[in-house]
């Protein structure tokens, strides 16, 4: 309202406002009070705001209190964190850290002074002067230590740049006598079912043509799995590594739990790969190079499996799907992915996504599963970005659907619950490059593929991320007989 | 009623939720329908208002729920009226933070406008007195975005003829506020 000039409608609104207020906060309108508060107002109140008010006005722990409260927790934390440390820095008797399964990294020195011994057998230090941790069980104790406020450093929205994947301590977990025998067993039950192409498992694809990338592809026949690779299969593979005494092998292909607790999920990263609950859930963080290097050890596995067995197969390639085998597989139905809200292909820079058939079709798969699986609306839902709590509470529906877990067998049934509740995006290779997408559920949209995307290739694994292996017959040039 | 104000004086957890219940959930739908707050702004004023109102209601007593009622939209208005000195002045601040020069461009252009705005209000003030009651009621209720409906049930008027009353008496204002401008230059 510059100068005096002439009032327009907005400057009367705006004075008859100031001037209402002038009056009503001198002279009290009991009337008008009374009107105001008979209104209805259609606004939607906050739950959140509204808690946070009452515990204002009463004063509730969760303001001053709660600070307080939160201070005491941190404190409480940071002595139990150094009690730890003192803890882990003095030589323990080993067999009372045998008897309370307590994780005790002990270093060569203290290996040799006190021979590791489980099931009155010993176990000496390695010969690459690699300290072992004594355990019972080889992965299930290993425990990952969430710094406090670390969370938020290294948070999905701020991932540093660059982070070695290689751990500064180099550990190799203690294998006993017992858990050889049993990774031993669990290997064999892997081979037999991908020797005998176990249909719980492994689905037969036939060759066929795909518009990719804009242009007809053909794609040669062969089988994939019907779910991500498990935590169990993924440890029976470390243990024989280790069993072999593949050690450096070992450590390219070795899981990352504490990836977890960079994304505030610190509960999981305790539990996640090492509980037993989740054996049958499909293993993640691990790395490129690890997926890799599982496929040439099953693939190796096999060959000596069908000689030792005296099998008539011919030896089997294992490999990560191609780009486009996994569209087609998808495509066709016969993998058993599943739609998801968003993109359910893989996102191309160019293109968008690589084929929007892809959708159609993934809605005739849904139209299909609807009828046959109740757990469609379980696994088709997008996990990444959720909180700590949902996910736990979403990965124990699981649970209800099968809670009997026998932890020597590879569970095919129970695989296929846990492997669709559990599922995370896939590590998918391009043909002719090196180029590795994410394919499949986790993200919503481009910018959570493309963040996602981003925080694998700087941690080099992601709790989000898993794979599933390919199974080709190379003997068969002409694909006349293309399985096995 | 004097059962929430006996437990308020006591500082009872329940009545200070009862007093959120019955009055600061209406409060807050009337900042944001009302007032235009936005829902921080809001929350912040029905904190003010209701931390107000158990802080000094040792002091007071009230004969009935009227009573009670004027007391706390009283008390609300207060704060609302604060929220708009404040924002106002935060304005201004924000011009004290420019060049020298521009500042004092700034300075003498808000006293001008200041002054222009207690003209304006001095002239407002002037010219509603001379409307009936429920007019006045009308166009300070308009200015507040209460619909025709809510109105009429307020001034106990048709609520067809208060749409031609309100543009009526709108422009009379209007006209006569700009004549006792063009009368004060």
């Amino acid at each position: 309202m510059p100068g005096k000039k002439p009032i327009n409608e907005n400057d009367l609104n705006e004075l008859l406002r100031a001037l209402y207020l002038d009056e009503r906060a001198a002279v009290v309108n009991e009337e008008e009070a009374r009107f105001v508060m008979e209104q209805d107002y259609l606004t939607k109140i906050n739950p959140a705001k509204e808690k946070d008010l009452l515990n204002k006005l009463t004063k509730k722990p969760g303001h001053s209190g709660g600070k307080l409260f939160s201070l005491f927790i941190l404190i409480a934390l940071l002595i139990g964190l150094a009690l730890f440390y003192l803890f882990r820095a003095t030589p323990v008797n080993s067999s009372l850290a045998e008897q309370s399964h307590t994780p005790q990294n002990v270093t060569e020195n203290a290996a040799q002074q006190n021979p590791l011994t489980a099931n009155g057998v010993e176990h000496k230090p390695d010969q690459n002067n690699t300290p072992y941790i004594k355990n019972a069980d080889t992965f299930a104790r290993q425990l990952i230590q969430v710094q406090p406020g670390n969370s938020s450093s290294s948070s999905a929205s701020g991932v540093p740049e660059k982070i070695s994947q290689a751990r500064e301590e180099k550990v190799i977990p203690y294998l006993s006598d017992k858990d050889k025998l049993r990774y031993s067993r669990l290997k064999q039950q892997i081979l037999h079912q991908l020797i005998s192409s176990d249909k719980a498992l492994y689905t037969h694809i036939d060759a066929g043509k795909i518009f990719y990338a804009g242009k007809k592809t053909i794609v040669d026949a062969f089988a994939i799995r019907n779910m991500g690779i498990s935590n169990l299969e993924y440890k029976t593979f470390l243990a024989d590594l280790l069993i072999q005494k593949r050690n450096e092998d070992y450590f390219i292909a070795q899981v990352f739990p504490e990836n977890w607790a960079k994304y505030e999920y610190p509960l999981l990263a305790n539990t996640y790969f090492q509980d037993e609950k989740y054996k049958d859930f499909p293993v993640v963080n691990i790395t490129y190079e690890g997926a890799k290097l599982f496929c040439q050890w099953l693939e190796e596995e096999a060959k000596l499996y069908i000689q030792q067995n005296k099998l008539k197969n011919k030896p089997i390639q294992v490999r990560l799907p191609y780009d486009e085998e996994w569209i087609y597989a998808a495509r066709e139905g016969y993998a058993k992915i599943a739609f998801e809200k968003g993109y359910n292909s893989i996102y191309d820079s160019d293109e968008g996504l690589v084929d929007k058939s892809f959708e159609s079709r993934i809605e005739l798969v849904k139209k299909r599963v609807k009828r046959i699986d109740t757990l469609y609306t379980l696994y088709t839902t997008n996990k990444y970005g959720w909180k700590e709590n949902e996910m736990i509470a979403f990965f124990s529906k699981a649970f209800n659907y099968n809670n009997t877990a026998n932890t020597d067998t590879i569970d095919t049934e129970r695989m296929k619950v846990s492997g669709k509740i559990g599922r995370a995006s896939e590590m998918v290779n391009q043909r002719n490059s090196s180029r590795v997408w994410l394919s499949g559920l986790s993200w919503k949209n481009k910018e959570d593929y493309l963040q996602l995307e981003k925080e694998f290739k700087s941690h080099l694994s992601s709790p989000f991320v898993g794979f599933r292996p390919v199974v080709i017959n190379p003997a068969d040039p002409e694909y006349k007989n293309p399985f096995w | 009623m004097t059962e929430l104000v006996k437990k308020l004086k006591t500082k009872d957890k329940q009545a200070i939720t009862a007093l959120y219940n019955s009055y600061g959930k209406k409060l807050y739908g009337f900042a944001v329908c009302k007032w235009n707050l936005d829902e921080d702004e809001a929350w912040d004023l029905i904190y003010k208002t209701l931390y107000k109102i158990i802080e000094v209601i040792d002091r007071y007593t009230f004969e009935n729920e009227k009573k009670f009622n004027g007391f706390v939209y009283q008390v609300f208005i207060n704060n609302l009226r604060n929220y708009y000195k404040e924002k106002k002045s935060k304005g201004i601040e924000t011009v004290e933070l420019e060049e020298r020069h521009e500042k004092i461009l700034s300075e003498i252009k808000e006293e001008k406008e200041e002054e222009s705005v207690t003209m304006h209000m001095i002239c407002l003030k002037k010219i509603l007195e001379q409307f009936e009651n429920w007019k006045r009621v009308l166009l300070l209720m308009k200015a507040q975005q209460f619909s025709y409906e809510e109105i009429a049930r307020y001034v106990n008027k048709p609520v067809k003829q208060l749409k031609v009353y309100y543009m009526r008496a709108k422009q009379v204002l209007t006209d006569k506020v700009n004549e006792c401008l063009n009368n004060n230059e």
